[in-house]
């Protein structure tokens, strides 16, 4: 899959099928898109909280789970103020 | 197959891409696979307001199997070879298996055949020449 | 019928014989479409043009006479890819 070749090494947002969030460096990848990031965090939305992140270490993700994978500008990321957003968490994948 | 050769003829045009957790991505068609994983460039989700989680996002990959819609640019579609590719494929499935076995029996006669006379040339130049070397005559 | 004289043999032919017609699709998650069927694959991804969707949002909360209010959605696109995972049935144009 040529498709995630470009992300190898890259700090990436992943959204899972079930709305989470997780932001890392992409380690690796194979054929179904299953993904290793390193250094990663869940970034957790609410509505009437700020963006908590919370520290998950290496994970290997099934690919099956895998909604989105977007580069992130880091120069945006910087900009961010992640406690001053509020946000519902994005909705789960329905009939996926 | 028909579908993916559409995506790849509408690579660098806009696209948006909606998906099954309701999200409208709106961006350039960068690549597409087999599975229809998609690659978007300079990317816009539709209401930022409401989902700002991709705010530092400008390009993404999205899985194939989360898509629900794509909506392609209609200028760059051209339907009626659209209508002509999907009968014809129908019909050269069959067609097409057929061939590919006819061929590829024909193939493995012809080139065994070749690789035994080329053998026996280069036998003939370079002397004894070890098959197993050379990586042909493996029947 | 006769299946030499239609020509239909298998459920595909029927899709088939819809080809630059305007057909009527039914999604999962309680979507419709109507559009002019343009292209399509063994998955029932399909291609259409000039399609008019419908969502029907069925409101829990909101109950008159004993049944729930659905409320109905209506979008226009000029060019659609359809992912045939979501599609339930394609229904040729009615003759009427």
């Amino acid at each position: 899959m040529s498709t995630l070749q470009g992300y190898v090494d890259r700090r990436v947002l992943l959204v899972l099928q079930d709305g989470r969030a997780i932001v890392g460096v992409l380690a690796g990848f194979d054929q179904k898109s299953n993904i290793v990031l390193a250094d990663s965090k869940e970034r957790v939305y609410s509505a009437d909280e700020g963006v908590e992140e919370i520290p998950l270490g290496l994970y290997l993700v099934k690919g099956e789970m895998i909604c989105l994978v977007g580069e992130i500008d880091e120069e945006i990321d910087k900009s961010v103020d992640l406690a001053s957003i509020r946000a519902d968490p994005i909705p789960p994948i329905r009939y996926g | 197959m028909l579908i993916f050769s559409v995506f790849k003829t509408l690579t660098d045009q806009q696209v948006t891409v909606e998906l099954k957790n309701d999200l409208s991505i709106t961006g350039v068609l960068k690549s597409v696979d087999q599975f229809l994983n998609i690659r978007l460039d300079n990317i816009k989700v539709a209401d930022e307001n409401r989902h700002p989680h991709m705010m530092a996002v400008k390009n993404c990959f999205i899985r194939g199997s989360v898509v629900r819609y794509v909506q392609l640019p209609p200028e760059h579609v051209d339907t009626q070879l659209l209508e002509d590719a999907t009968r014809r494929e129908q019909k050269t499935v069959d067609v097409d298996l057929s061939l590919y076995f006819f061929i590829a029996r024909m193939y493995i006669i012809f080139t065994s055949r070749q690789m035994i006379y080329l053998h026996k040339q280069l036998s003939n130049l370079y002397g004894q020449v070890d098959a197993s070397e050379v990586g042909f005559l493996d029947e | 019928m006769d299946p030499s004289v239609t020509g239909i043999q298998e459920p595909f032919d029927l899709i088939r014989l819809s080809l630059s017609e305007r057909v009527f699709v039914k999604l999962r998650g309680d979507r419709e479409l109507t559009g002019i069927l343009h292209a399509y694959d063994g998955h029932m991804n399909l291609i259409m043009s000039d399609v008019e969707e419908t969502i029907m949002i069925v409101d829990p909360d909101n109950i008159a006479n004993g049944q729930n209010v659905v409320n109905v959605a209506k979008r226009k696109m000029d060019m659609l890819f359809v992912r045939g995972d979501g599609v339930i049935l394609v229904s040729p144009p009615s003759r009427t």
